[in-house]
């Protein structure tokens, strides 16, 4: 366990994590669209 | 373009494995069909997403497709394991092309609510309506023929689920990685090193013939716990060697 946390302390996070979770907690769609069809994503920043 | 490859039935209750390594993300998706009724689950399958210009695309998915159709078979279940970090989940693409069931762990309601506090994001991820079904430890259901069991295997997600397919296919998931790479890791919100190994001990004690698919490759167990460590071990040499699966990092 020790391995597996010093090991996770010097790894990256997943270049799509953020974009990912907020996808898939909508079961794979993407947000929902906005006034001009479009859908965007939001990436909070520091938060990680 | 992904890689496949085939573990065949060993009897009747034992099930077809086709995984597909998608290489952009590293991940490994699977088809699990009864070869008796020819029915199938899908299970983590991949939406292309490139995160440079945020763009997505069908590339994995529609190779699934494509091999469903080749095959014949009927997709009865659209699964995945857990909400994903490293990749956008395919399953509402799939379902709209195959209109069957999207599912996945009913601890998936604890991981929405860590990340709408995140993302400042209130009643964004209903999840109980994005997916037609969610799965609680020890819940059982079929694909075609096969009894399909439902085991909490969290850790690397608090809510990540093994699913076990007739008497010897296990989808562990970014559990148990190969033995030279190690596990998945234990560091995302939710994750823990410990609730993990304990997971881990879990499926090292499934019965020694289960198949146990991962993330990153599929493998036959064989033995004792050792030598099932070691049988795994071997396996990924010669799928790295013959298959052209790159070496997984972890």
């Amino acid at each position: 366990m020790k391995v597996r946390n010093d090991r996770d302390k010097s790894l990256p996070l997943p270049a799509r994590m953020l974009h990912a979770l907020q996808v898939n907690l909508r079961g794979g769609r993407l947000p929902e669209p906005e006034s001009d069809g479009h859908s965007y994503f939001k990436i909070p920043a520091n938060r990680l | 373009m992904t890689t496949q490859r085939t573990s065949r039935s060993r009897d009747l209750n034992s099930a077809e494995v086709t995984g597909f390594y998608e290489p952009n993300t590293g991940s490994i998706q699977y088809v699990v069909s009864d070869p008796a009724t020819k029915k199938a689950a899908i299970i983590d399958a991949v939406w292309n997403f490139d995160p440079t210009n945020a763009s997505t695309d069908t590339r994995a998915a529609d190779e699934i497709l494509n091999h469903i159709q080749a095959r014949g078979l009927s997709v009865e279940w659209i699964l995945d394991t857990h909400p994903h970090a490293d990749h956008f989940m395919a399953a509402a693409y799939l379902k709209k092309k195959l209109g069957a069931p999207q599912a996945i762990g009913e601890k998936v309601r604890e991981i929405a609510a860590i990340w709408s506090g995140l993302y400042n994001a209130s009643g964004a991820f209903d999840v109980d309506h994005a997916f037609d079904r969610l799965f609680a430890d020890g819940d059982r259901f079929q694909v075609g023929t096969l009894p399909v069991r439902v085991m909490l295997s969290p850790g690397h997600t608090l809510g990540s689920i093994t699913y076990i397919v007739g008497e010897d296919a296990a989808f562990v998931h970014d559990t148990l990685m190969f033995p030279d790479s190690g596990t998945s890791r234990a560091d995302f919100p939710g994750g823990n090193a410990a609730t993990l190994f304990l997971s881990i001990q879990a499926i090292l004690a499934l019965p020694e013939s289960t198949r146990l698919s991962s993330a990153m490759t599929t493998a036959r167990t064989a033995g004792s716990r050792d030598g099932r460590l070691r049988s795994l071990s071997r396996r990924r040499r010669t799928f790295t060697s013959k298959e052209g699966y790159p070496r997984p990092i972890t």
